[in-house]
């Protein structure tokens, strides 16, 4: 029995086996039933109305969320396209969908490797490409393959003008959909509208929407990686000329220091008359200065490298500093056009380093004749060094002052280091002078320009 | 273990003399109207003439067997075989609500606490607070149950007995030790909820002004329709069940008032902004089936084995069950074996675990707590 019409029988004391007798117990019963009705109608009532606002209220909710999904949708549409749009690097939308058909057409008629089967029938790359439509593109592709109409791209792929490389990156991206994926990245020669190449890095992929890659919209994206080639080429370069400085570097040490090692060990271990001393005591000395000129000019070149080197800027007579090193050299003829003393503003022992440097590559790669000459110019004092050597190749003139370049030395000389002319240009420019290279006809000239002093520049 | 029920109105004086046991093994009961905190002779009669301990408070309605009555008092006393009992009193303030819990369960916890019955001061007070530091000081397991003390409809003052004499501002409890004893518990409210669950969007205290940025009193009229009109006389049956968000437990809050100015409703207890809150319809029958169901709980959780049935149940419920407010007790009476004697009081409060949980303060529930001995 219903619970609360048997809690009322009980309340008044009934039994469900007979009608009450007295009317006024009859009266009661019946009126607790019927307020248990009208609690019912009651609750039943709020109950409609409850669901009746909530149902309104969903509706309105699903409205809204509706509202705000598609805002959502749309927002996320345009930031997307904008970003896309945006792109600094070439991107465009490839759209898979014939293609996954042919695909599937080709697994019906029992196509198992879509490698293999483009191995045997090469032909068929190029109907798959034309199966791909570009659904989007983006203006950096117009900077990268150069500029046509922008419907000119979009559509159906033209695959007669690709070439063997071409269709081998679409086989890249085709066999990553037969594969299932959703992602790959490979380098190729890219081909420009005007028919030039480039090398590129290309990115192709597709989103993970609900589980699965949609390949209707598949991202690409071309990068031109020239540069990052030619960066990749000058760092090998680079290593390899450091290599080889090193090389060239200790040699350069140990030819010096072996004379220097040999002579030592002859002083102290037997009797040597006084004039063989002095001959070998002086050996010694110019194999020590040769040594102390290469680790200067290393040094220097560390320096500069650095950002630490630091150049005076006093007056000096350039004749006193040239003719002590001439001396030291010996059958190097000083020749002097116009005013003497001829006074420079600089660095006279940085002077003296270069110098030092010129005459020594003279006497290294330069002809048999040396000479040096001084003239004030032009508010400018010119220190040459020359040599009747043959003048030099117009590529090699170029770059006898790249770092670590060294030419092909006289035979029986050894090699330099290929720093100093390097350096020596970079100290002139650091006093506001310049080292150049020219041939006049007869001398091969290395000329060292430095600014006048005020008094000479006022008489020149 | 032995029961006695007894009653003391001051017309009639006590309904039979007052039973003899041993002081050392006995528990008095005593539920009384607010009137007996300045009429104090037949507490301090009760006290003397039965001595042992002695617990109990002011009502809003004293519950004796199936009846109800206001102005008089609603006595048990019970002699154990073997469980012994203590009883503790603390002042308590809302603002020392948790100390004092605190304090109450440290007085008690000893090996062998079994089940503890707390009474407490009804207005100056933080229910939940209180049951707070109570669950904090005693070991897990330990049955606890009681309730606020009431004042009629009034909510002016109320009592608690201490040393055998009627306080204002006191909580007490009894712990009952020793494996002998048998205490049992249910709580169940009987309330329909209705509508989407809201979110208190603004509100201070136990005021709310609105739920998920509406008007409360707009959204509440709106699903009131017609019923409405009723407000605020009917704000009563319409109560509001709350709970944190991330938590499944929901309180009932029912309406004190309502402020057509303000558009908002105030509730008994604390709607906390942030909370989640869902209307709730009063539906007498389904209230009756609770206590019903409450009995039936209690029983199954203390093996069948009740001498006594305490019932503490809330008075917003005898306010809306009105006349028809012994229906909940004769259906808690008819669930209890034939021998059980059944006490009780209409609260401010009703405390007890929540279904296996530690106990917690519940609003608009019937809460039964069953006590016998298995020697």
């Amino acid at each position: 029995m219903n619970r609360i019409l048997a809690r009322q029988l009980r309340r008044l004391g009934l039994s469900t086996e007979r009608p009450p007798d007295d009317l006024e117990v009859w009266r009661k019963l019946l009126a607790q039933v019927a307020a248990a009705y009208e609690d019912s109608d009651r609750g039943r009532y709020l109950l409609e109305r409850s669901m009746e606002i909530s149902s309104r209220e969903m509706r309105d909710l699903n409205c809204e969320i509706e509202e705000l999904s598609n805002r959502r949708v749309e927002r996320s549409e345009q930031h997307y396209r904008h970003q896309f749009g945006q792109l600094p690097v070439a991107a465009w939308e490839e759209d898979f969908r014939r293609v996954i058909a042919g695909f599937e057409e080709l697994q019906r008629d029992g196509v198992a490797e879509l490698g293999g089967y483009f191995d045997e029938h090469p032909e068929e790359i190029a109907r798959f490409v034309s199966l791909v439509e570009v659904v989007d593109l983006n203006a950096a592709v117009f900077d990268l393959i150069g500029h046509c109409e922008r419907e000119a791209l979009l559509g159906p792929v033209d695959a007669s003008a690709l070439d063997a490389d071409s269709l081998g990156s679409w086989r890249h991206e085709f066999e990553a959909i037969w594969k299932g994926e959703g992602h790959v990245t490979f380098e190729f020669t890219g081909q420009r509208l005007d028919g030039s190449r480039f090398p590129a890095a290309l990115h192709w992929t597709a989103s993970r929407i609900q589980d699965a890659y949609d390949y209707s919209r598949v991202m690409v994206v071309v990068i031109d990686i020239s540069d990052r080639m030619a960066a990749e080429e000058r760092m090998r370069q680079l290593v390899k000329s450091k290599d080889e400085f090193l090389a060239t570097v200790s040699h350069e040490l140990r030819t010096p220091l072996t004379s220097v090692l040999g002579y030592a060990e002859v002083l102290r271990g037997s009797e040597v008359d006084d004039a063989d001393q002095r001959a070998m005591l002086a050996t010694i000395a110019d194999q020590a200065a040769d040594l102390s000129n290469i680790v200067e000019d290393l040094l220097v070149g560390a320096r500069a490298d650095l950002g630490q080197l630091d150049v005076d800027a006093t007056p000096f007579d350039v004749f006193d500093l040239v003719r002590p090193v001439l001396h030291s050299c010996g059958g190097v003829a000083l020749e002097c056009t116009g005013l003497a003393p001829a006074i420079a503003i600089g660095d006279s022992a940085r002077v003296r380093q270069i110098l030092r440097n010129l005459l020594s590559n003279a006497e290294r790669y330069g002809g048999p004749h040396r000479m040096v000459t001084v003239e004030a110019a032009g508010g400018m004092v010119s220190l040459a060094v020359c040599d009747d050597g043959p003048p030099l190749a117009l590529d090699v003139a170029e770059r006898i002052f790249d770092r670590y370049y060294r030419g092909q030395a006289r035979s029986g000389w050894p090699g330099s280091v290929g720093i100093g002319l390097t350096i020596s240009r970079e100290l002139a420019q650091m006093m506001d002078g310049d080292l150049r290279y020219r041939h006049d006809g007869r001398w091969s000239r290395f000329e060292l320009s430095l600014p006048a002093a005020a008094a000479l520049r006022a008489a020149v | 273990m032995r029961v006695s029920t007894l009653r003391f109105d001051r017309t009639s004086g006590w309904s039979g003399p007052l039973p003899d046991v041993d002081p050392k093994r006995s528990l008095t009961l005593c539920f009384g109207a607010p009137r007996y905190l300045d009429d104090t002779d037949p507490i301090r009669d009760l006290a003397v003439g039965v001595g042992g301990a002695l617990l109990g408070c002011s009502t809003s309605g004293e519950i004796h067997g199936h009846e109800v009555a206001d102005g008089t008092l609603s006595v048990a006393v019970m002699e154990f075989d073997a469980t012994t009992v203590r009883v503790v009193a603390e002042p308590i303030t809302l603002g020392s609500s948790f100390v004092a819990g605190s304090a109450i369960g440290r007085g008690l916890a000893d090996p062998g606490l079994r089940a503890i019955f707390v009474l407490s001061e009804g207005l100056d007070v933080n229910g939940s607070e209180l049951v707070r530091g109570i669950n904090a000081a005693v070991p897990a397991g330990v049955v606890v149950t009681g309730g606020l003390a009431g004042d009629g409809s009034r909510f002016e003052q109320t009592w608690v007995i201490v040393d055998g004499k009627p306080v204002a501002g006191y909580v007490t409890a009894v712990g009952m030790y020793g494996s002998a004893v048998r205490v049992g518990h249910g709580s169940k409210g009987g309330w329909d909820k209705f509508g989407p669950e809201r979110t208190v969007t603004r509100s201070r205290g136990n005021i709310v002004y609105e739920l998920d940025g509406r008007p409360v009193l707009a959204l509440y009229k709106e699903y009131l329709g017609d019923l409405a009109a009723e407000l605020p006389a009917s704000g009563l049956l319409f109560p509001l069940a709350v709970r944190q968000p991330g938590s499944a437990k929901q309180l009932v809050r029912t309406i004190l008032s309502v402020d057509e100015a303000a558009q908002s409703l105030t509730f008994a207890g604390d709607v906390p902004q942030g909370h989640r809150v869902q209307l709730m319809q009063a539906n007498f029958h389904r209230l009756v089936d609770g206590a019903e169901d409450a009995a039936g709980s209690a029983l199954e959780r203390a093996s069948r084995v009740a001498a006594l049935s305490i019932a503490v149940s809330c008075v917003g419920r005898r306010l809306v069950l009105g006349e028809r407010t012994e229906d909940e007790l004769e259906a808690t009476m008819h669930v209890l074996p034939p021998e059980s004697s059944q006490v009780g009081f209409y609260s401010y409060g009703e405390i007890s675990p929540y279904a296996e949980g530690s106990c917690d303060l519940h609003n608009q529930t019937m809460t039964l707590t069953t006590i016998g001995e298995v020697v």
